[in-house]
């Protein structure tokens, strides 16, 4: 057996002597800090003969075990026209395969031990997630398995017509009775470049003419074991695992994803602005720009802006909270695999006018473009590092993360901000959150348009 | 998997009377603009694939290990840890529960506020009080600190070589060392402020049902701000060592913890304040069913709330269970009529939230306006099932799994264990309470969890809560429990023809 080493990674080249049948190559990932601050044992990566690629993170010291399937596609997918359709999919999921019925997999799941059982779809993939006992793993990898192969076999027209109402009110629950929200769907679609997936409007306008068809061609494209990842993290025995995975994935048939296209480059918008209305309490400022994709040079520099700006004593506090423009506000980076887009978002207080907060929140963005303090980037340093020691405590955060196929240089990416000079980040926001680069929506308060999300009232290049 | 009990009888029971309505057609999608950058025939993606493949050779999709589950295991019981308890010099009782897995330690340090906040109607005062004084004192990571009519809790986590650290955040917190007052002066104003969205109108107007609007002397809360210097005198009395409970759960022990103590807390002192007296308020006489007018959102938010017992109580296990059948999860009989079968909601399920002498069961949904009247029905439906129809074996059985696994997911991690023991303590219960609760969960019977939905969900106890556009007030007359009173976010009853939500845009 050959082995090289690999950052925070060793690599076994050769196949591992008793799992030769099952995997095309295995890779162990340890993360040990140099400044000795936390140890988490090795991860395993490998690939099954039909493409699966398996993520274990064993862990004895965890007393729950945590399963993540991710496929690699998400709703920036949705075939024009068919906008929802990655959702729906997810929704559908859940409604029964071929050998359980429907209603059956949360019945199972329940009996299982499991919590935390959820489905989610973003732009650029969908997970199914649950935690259980080990004792649980195999129920887990039995019904996934199975979705994973044959849910279309238990689909039809009228399961298919609920979960279509069922994700309409999702929408209105989650983005149109919520403040924020609503915010950006507005500006959204004015974001991206011209024929970039990511700027088609998130409101699933399209949902009403996905029909069974789609859904199972769908299905056929995106839902094959080559187009997954399978991760396990927690207490589990290692070699029962490795026998599950193989038992229940690995004679499953496979087809190779589609290739994407090529996506458009540069900036979509040029200093937009947006005047809305909506049923809301407050006015809301929010400032959008696009931004380097998740691993890119400046996301990372990015994240820590968005935390020194939402530091609760600093900038942006200081400027509108503080001098009584608004009454909260925030900042944070959403960062994607083909795009990302960083926000700033004031609630107004009452009375305060609009105009004078975009301009505060203009002057703070541009005091940050020139220097970024020490002492700020250290903060905002230890609070991503704190954050993430909060999330890797649960197995659910690893396997979710193992899962993701976002570039990274170690498992956890317990590095990703440390060594950074703080003129990299006044650097990033100099490059990245410039006004060419911008939308900005003004949400006012308007109670003619109560509970019908955002109604668009004017739009303005501003230059 | 047998089919699940209550979930067949859903659909024969109602208790509410078949009233034929008007309701206006749901709304459509709202218009938001599409005329981007992006032109809606640009190829995006790949095209899917209509056609199917050719069958893949040497596969059998109905193997044996596929058409049968795998074997089902006993459900396993939360790991029980060691807890070391013991009161500090000052008078600060600690609890300290030894992990060592993971290199972090999570504190979390709650105070019993006593009768102080007793008379804080709607917890206005409890929320300044929090937001005022216990905001850290500059940027600490993860450190938060709030206080409600319950009392006041502050948090604080980190690495597990900075203990030290983790306590002296609370510390400086909690002990009275002040910033300059005009921090103190800024921070109350912008937390009065935040006050009214600090909570949304279902929340509140369940409260105010349940407990009543007013004190229990009958006077309503005072409308002014409370002032700083109240506020102050307000901290002075309260956070007082012999009235708090420190928690340190993690890695470290319990000499490390007593040593820390001496360096962080030793100097905080105070007087001691009689506890708070556990007994449970009447129901207050308002009324069955309201609406809480809320132009702002589309759907119609409903809960179906009534008293439940306090966590002293012998039957609450059986609460636990009856609330887990009923909408604890996604194989509940809400998740599964509501949701699932009638489609009338995608949130929808059932909880049971423990106060100092008291809980209140909800049901609750959030409908869209064709289906609020289905929706709203079948949730009282559900509550008919449960009352009239004994839990089957296997619905027993899986929700007895269900809830223990979430008392074993609550103790795995240090966070989950440092919550709960804390909101235990407010409560006057020692550790020991929860280490035997789910062998307690395991003993109850379908009779037990029958009787509990007997006892707790009669129809007369029942009170309903609407948030919604006031033209909702058709599917309220027409659940049969009366006309609904019209209320505000805060549950205080409206005039009957009071104004409107202000309807001019104040800025276009």
């Amino acid at each position: 057996m050959a082995m090289r080493v690999q950052p925070g990674c060793w690599r076994l080249v050769a196949r591992a002597k008793g799992f030769a049948v099952f995997f095309a190559g295995v890779t162990l990932c340890g993360q040990a800090l140099a400044d000795g601050r936390i140890s988490i044992p090795p991860v395993e990566r490998y690939r099954l003969k039909n493409g699966l690629r398996v993520a274990l993170a064993p862990d004895p010291s965890l007393d729950e075990t945590s399963v993540t399937v991710h496929y690699d596609v998400g709703s920036a997918d949705d075939p024009p026209g068919k906008e929802g359709l990655a959702h729906l999919v997810e929704h559908l999921m859940f409604d029964g395969s071929r050998h359980v019925g429907q209603g059956d997999y949360a019945r199972w799941i329940a009996r299982a031990g499991g919590v935390n059982v959820n489905g989610t779809t973003s732009l650029d993939g969908t997970n199914y997630v649950a935690t259980v006992p080990a004792t649980g793993l195999s129920v887990v990898f039995w019904l996934e398995s199975d979705r994973m192969g044959f849910v279309a076999d238990r689909l039809n027209p009228q399961i298919v017509q609920t979960e279509k109402g069922l994700i309409r009110d999702e929408m209105r629950d989650k983005i149109l009775d919520r403040n924020l929200g609503i915010v950006g769907p507005a500006g959204w679609t004015q974001l991206f470049p011209q024929g970039h997936p990511y700027g088609r409007n998130q409101l699933y306008t399209g949902l009403a003419d996905c029909t069974l068809d789609d859904v199972r061609a769908f299905l056929r494209t995106w839902y094959s074991p080559a187009n997954a990842v399978v991760s396990v993290a927690g207490g589990f025995d290692v070699a029962s695992v490795h026998a599950l995975i193989e038992r229940y994935f690995g004679d499953l048939p496979s087809v190779e994803p589609p290739r994407r296209p090529d996506l458009p480059s540069g900036s979509g918008v040029h200093d937009v602005r947006i005047d809305a209305g909506a049923g809301i309490p407050h006015d809301i400022v929010t400032f959008m720009w696009t931004a380097p994709a998740i691993g890119e040079p400046d996301d990372a520099a990015l994240d820590l802006a968005a935390a020194i700006l939402s530091d609760p004593e600093g900038r942006l506090q200081r400027d509108l909270v503080r001098t009584g423009l608004a009454v909260d506000v925030s900042a944070r980076e959403s960062s994607w695999r083909r795009l990302s887009v960083f926000w700033i978002s004031a609630v107004l207080a009452d009375g305060a006018a609009s105009e004078d907060v975009v301009r505060a929140i203009d002057r703070a963005v541009g005091d940050m473009a020139v220097v970024v303090r020490q002492e700020e980037y250290e903060r905002a340093r230890d609070e991503w590092f704190d954050t993430l020691m909060l999330r890797l405590e649960t197995p659910a955060y690893r396997a979710f993360r193992l899962a993701q196929p976002w570039p990274s240089e170690s498992p956890w990416d317990l590095n990703k901000y440390d060594d950074f000079d703080p003129a990299e980040l006044s650097g990033a926001v100099r490059s990245n959150l410039t006004p060419d680069n911008r939308v900005i929506v003004v949400v006012h308060h308007d109670n003619r348009y109560p509970g019908q999300g955002v109604v668009l009232h004017r739009e303005a290049r501003q230059r | 998997m047998r089919l699940f009990g209550p979930l067949v009888a859903l659909g024969m029971v109602s208790c509410a009377p078949a009233v034929e309505l008007a309701v206006p057609p749901a709304a459509p999608m709202p218009a938001i603009p599409t005329d981007g950058p992006v032109a809606p025939d640009t190829p995006l993606v790949p095209p899917l694939r209509y056609e199917e493949g050719p069958p893949s050779e040497g596969f059998s999709e109905d193997a044996d290990f596929r058409v049968s589950g795998p074997p089902l295991s006993q459900s396993l019981l939360p790991p029980q840890d060691k807890v070391h308890s013991f009161v500090f010099a000052n008078g600060l009782h600690a609890i300290v529960v030894e992990r060592r897995g993971f290199p972090m330690v999570a504190a979390r340090l709650v105070i019993d506020t006593g009768s102080a906040l007793a008379d804080d109607v709607g917890g206005r005062r409890a929320f300044l009080l929090g937001a005022t004084f216990l905001h850290p004192l500059e940027r600490v990571i993860q450190t938060t600190g709030a206080c409600s009519v319950q009392g006041c809790v502050v948090t604080s986590r980190g690495l597990s070589k900075q203990f030290g650290e983790v306590l002296a955040r609370i510390a400086k917190l909690v002990s009275g060392v002040s910033v300059d007052a005009s921090v103190y002066e800024r921070r109350l104003a912008n937390a009065a402020r935040l006050y009214d969205q600090a909570e949304t109108p279902l929340v509140r107007n369940i409260r105010a049902l349940m407990f009543g609007s007013s004190d229990r002397d009958g006077e309503p809360p005072p409308p002014e701000v409370p002032t700083l210097s109240a506020l102050e005198d307000l901290r002075n009395r309260t956070f007082v060592p012999s009235a708090a409970t420190l928690i340190v759960v993690g890695d470290t022990t319990e000499s490390a913890v007593r040593g820390e103590l001496d360096k962080t807390f030793a100097g905080w002192s105070g007087p001691t304040i009689p506890r708070a007296t556990p007994t449970e308020p009447p129901l207050p006489k308002g009324p069955r069913i309201v609406l809480s007018r809320n132009g702002a959102i589309g759907q119609l938010w409903c809960s179906i709330v009534a008293r439940g017992p306090s966590l002293h109580a012998r039957d609450f296990p059986a609460v636990l269970l009856l609330t887990q059948i009923l909408g604890g999860k996604l194989d509940s009989a809400l998740f599964h009529h509501v949701r699932e079968s009638l489609g009338a909601a995608y949130s929808v399920g059932a909880r049971v939230d423990w106060y100092r002498d008291a809980s209140v069961v909800a049901l609750t949904g959030s409908f869209d306006r064709d289906n609020a009247m289905t929706g709203a029905r079948g949730l009282l439906n559900a509550i008919e099932a449960a009352r009239e129809i004994e839990a089957s074996a296997d619905d027993l059985a899986r929700a007895k799994t269900a809830v223990v696994a979430e008392m074993r997911h609550a103790a795995s991690t240090d966070e989950g264990i440092a919550a709960r023991l804390g909101a235990e303590a407010l409560l006057g219960l020692r550790p020991e309470a929860s280490q035997a609760r789910p062998l307690l969960v395991q003993a109850v019977s379908a009779a037990e969890v029958r009787a509990a939905a007997r006892r707790y969900l009669d129809p007369q106890a029942l009170r309903v809560v609407l948030v919604g556009k006031p033209e909702f007030v058709a599917v309220a007359q027409s659940l049969g429990l009366g006309a609904p009173v019209l209320t505000d976010r805060f549950g205080r009853p409206l005039p009957p023809q009071g104004p409107a939500q202000a309807s001019a845009p104040p800025h276009l």
